[in-house]
């Protein structure tokens, strides 16, 4: 076994990222919203000089928080072998920019779920697994990440391995992660209710649930007692970002009734966090905005957040693509995957430094 | 096959008469006969007449009688090889009154390479007919079922869009039914987001995908592009009675009108970092970008191809593409004779000048 594990470690350092690349010097994030964040998307990143050209135009963009996933399945793809360097490039690299970095923690190994199942499935017998691949991540990343996210989007069918959403499982499986983490070596690291899907989805819908109800069984099931904050995907769709909350529309400001949840449930002190959202400029997307409107929404967006006191941060997805995805995808992302800045780019680094919008 | 032919570049003998003659003379190789034993290996025979007439040239004088020496006529390869593949055989003929030729006959040894070509010449046949297209019968089965199942997604004017009377409508669909028609079969379309169309295709809900299909390189193990039809990239435009703007480096230190935000705005900027004193005029659309060029604000405006082809009955012209945004069709990997006999539509109908006439419909409302 200790064999296995020699050989298996030597394979995992040889498939590894290539080559290091400096760090460079400690670089801090200049802007007039400390709530600005991006999500980023490296975990398809291979190239260690792109990961680190990524986060250093996410500082230069004005945004100190970035949010980034980091699957179970690529940091432990044997049962107790651990492959880190990936994870640490991206870490390191961030830590390095000034950034704060929220990892969101899921997607299950091939060998902890039934041969063919989906990556989003995990059996309850494998639960304690992902419980110590919780607790194994803290450890190591601890002192550099300020919080993690337990799972995606679990009101998803999709996200929830093709089953019918059930809030009260997720809520064990958020349980189980807080433990983990406070039986680390970083007790401190905050755990983020896994964030919710904006849906409109009815109970016995295959697709999912509407974020709300599923919000509210969490919490009915004792969501509010195990964890420091939520997570939230505040997407606008077509709509502008002070569209008024409404439970029968997605919009930016949905994540208000997310908050009013929580105060109604007597969880007003649990901090939200916009892992994800924003607006979309596809020409033909039926629920894209112009470009114009996408920068005035973001930035307006931007400024919501910073007026919320309930709210840490928001980071909008996404920051960049490793590749082109050549659907409506594309244009959700503040840079091309040449490292192109769009104009949004441009737009939101002008007000992160305090000077007027071109328009 | 004679030795010289068989040695494949050269073959020469040196004859050393050892009796007559001490120091090696070349003579043109003898013919001799080939034999081959094992394999590849090439044996020079000599017969008598060969023999006798080598010694002849030899010994002016003519032998008496010939004979061989250790059995001589049989050049085995025995000899060296050099690295060029040479095998140096040896042997002897003895001729009468005690002179004795002894020779040696280079020749090259049936190349190496002769193996490996030939090998390499059977792997690319083998890799031809492994991975050679074939074609998984598509065209065959539209014609039996006499449709062809188009894919697209109706969200995407003047390409592909839905009319008030609810029927998908658009370029895309006077192309597809173009096709349908060249093919002697109906046409049905299937309305699909774009996210599923490949999936569609993949899966054989749709025949053929013609849906303002942008061509992606990653797609291309699993489906086949058809030949482009049209360029949606961005363009810079100027009024059609313009005479100041001919070239894009014109615009230096002109205002050119783009669509904030856009793809547009990214070539303005990209531009004014080019060309000294270029100014850029951010209007909230492309349709208002092309309002201000028409109203003498600006000089040129940088639009997609859509947008400005829309506008030219208005009265502009196209300086020059800065970007392309090639659309095609897609079909199968597998479904080569579709895509043969597409490309061959797509041809026809812009050799015809009917593909210019159906995007002039759509995008200029010509009749």
């Amino acid at each position: 076994m200790v064999l296995w594990g020699l050989v298996v470690a030597i394979i995992l350092r040889a498939a590894s990222p290539p080559g290091e690349i400096e760090l460079g010097p400690q670089q801090s994030v200049r802007t007039i919203n400390p709530k600005m964040g991006v999500h980023t998307r490296l975990t398809d990143e291979v190239e260690a000089w792109k990961i680190k050209q990524s986060l250093v135009m996410v500082r230069e963009m004005g945004a100190p928080w970035i949010v980034e996933y980091f699957p179970w399945a690529y940091r432990e793809p044997f049962p107790a072998i651990f492959d880190w360097a990936h994870s640490d490039l991206v870490i390191n690299h961030a830590r390095r920019q000034g950034l704060t970095v929220i990892a969101r923690l899921g997607f299950v190994p091939e060998w902890a779920r039934p041969a063919g199942s989906a990556s989003s499935f995990l059996p309850h017998e494998r639960v304690a697994d992902f419980g110590d691949y919780v607790e194994a991540f803290v450890n190591r990343y601890g002192d550099r990440v300020a919080a993690v996210i337990i799972w995606n989007e679990p009101n998803l069918a999709l996200e929830w391995g093709f089953l019918p959403p059930d809030p009260e499982s997720y809520t064990e499986l958020l349980a189980l992660a807080y433990r983990r983490v406070r039986q680390s070596e970083y007790p401190e690291v905050l755990v983020l209710g896994g964030a919710l899907a904006p849906t409109l989805a009815p109970a016995g819908s295959e697709q999912g649930l509407n974020d709300l109800i599923y919000l509210e069984r969490m919490l009915a099931a004792g969501a509010g007692e195990v964890m420091d904050g939520l997570a939230v995907h505040a997407y606008g769709w077509s709509f502008p970002a002070d569209d008024p909350p409404d439970p029968e529309v997605i919009n930016f400001r949905r994540t208000e009734l997310v908050y009013q949840m929580l105060v109604e449930h007597g969880y007003g002190e649990l901090p939200i966090y916009i892992t994800e959202g924003g607006w979309n400029d596809h020409p033909r997307w039926t629920r894209a905005v112009k470009p114009a409107q996408r920068i005035e929404y973001t930035i307006r967006a931007y400024e919501l957040v910073e007026s919320w006191p309930w709210a840490k941060m928001a980071a909008l997805w996404a920051f960049r693509y490793p590749w082109p995805a050549r659907t409506y995808l594309d244009y959700f992302t503040f840079v091309t995957p040449d490292f192109e800045p769009k104009p949004i780019y441009l737009e939101v680094q002008r007000y992160s430094q305090g000077e007027a919008v071109i328009e | 096959m004679s030795c010289r032919n068989s040695c494949y570049q050269e073959s020469k003998v040196v004859y050393q008469n050892y009796l007559y003659n001490p120091s090696p003379i070349a003579l043109p190789a003898p013919a001799g006969s080939v034999t081959r034993r094992r394999g590849s290996r090439t044996r020079c025979k000599l017969d008598q007449g060969e023999i006798g007439q080598l010694t002849q040239s030899l010994l002016p004088s003519g032998p008496s009688s010939t004979g061989l020496c250790n059995d001589a006529r049989d050049f085995s390869p025995a000899g060296r090889n050099d690295w060029r593949g040479i095998v140096e055989r040896t042997g002897c003929i003895s001729a009468s009154g005690g002179s004795l030729l002894r020779f040696t006959f280079h020749v090259l040894r049936n190349p190496p390479f002769t193996i490996l070509a030939l090998a390499f010449i059977l792997l690319i046949a083998a890799l031809l007919y492994f991975f050679w297209p074939r074609d998984d019968g598509t065209l065959a089965d539209i014609r039996r079922r006499g449709t062809l199942r188009v894919g697209l997604d109706a969200s995407f004017p003047p390409f592909e869009s839905m009319n008030e009377a609810g029927q998908i409508v658009g370029i895309d669909v006077d192309i597809a039914q173009a096709i349908a028609a060249d093919l002697g079969v109906e046409l049905e379309l299937v309305n699909i987001g774009f996210d599923g169309l490949y999936d569609a295709l993949l899966a054989r809900r749709v025949d053929l995908v013609i849906s303002g299909l942008p061509y992606d390189p990653r797609w291309t193990q699993d489906v086949a592009y058809t030949i482009n039809y049209f360029n949606a990239g961005q363009m810079l435009v100027t009024q059609a009675n313009g005479l100041t703007i001919t070239a894009v480096e014109d615009v230096a230190g002109q205002t050119v009108a783009v669509e904030w935000g856009s793809q547009a705005d990214m070539e303005g900027r990209r531009l004014a970092g080019e060309l000294p004193g270029l100014t850029i005029l951010r209007r909230a659309t492309a349709e208002e970008a092309l309002a201000a060029l028409l109203a003498g604000e600006a000089d040129a405006a940088i639009v997609d191809a859509v947008s400005g082809a829309a506008a030219f009955p208005k009265g502009l012209r196209i300086v020059a593409y800065l970007s392309d945004e090639w659309y095609a069709a897609a079909v199968h990997i597998e479904s080569q004779e579709l895509l043969a006999a597409v490309n061959q539509s797509l041809t026809d109908l812009a050799e015809s000048g009917e593909l210019a006439k159906i995007q002039a419909r759509w995008l200029h409302g010509e009749p």
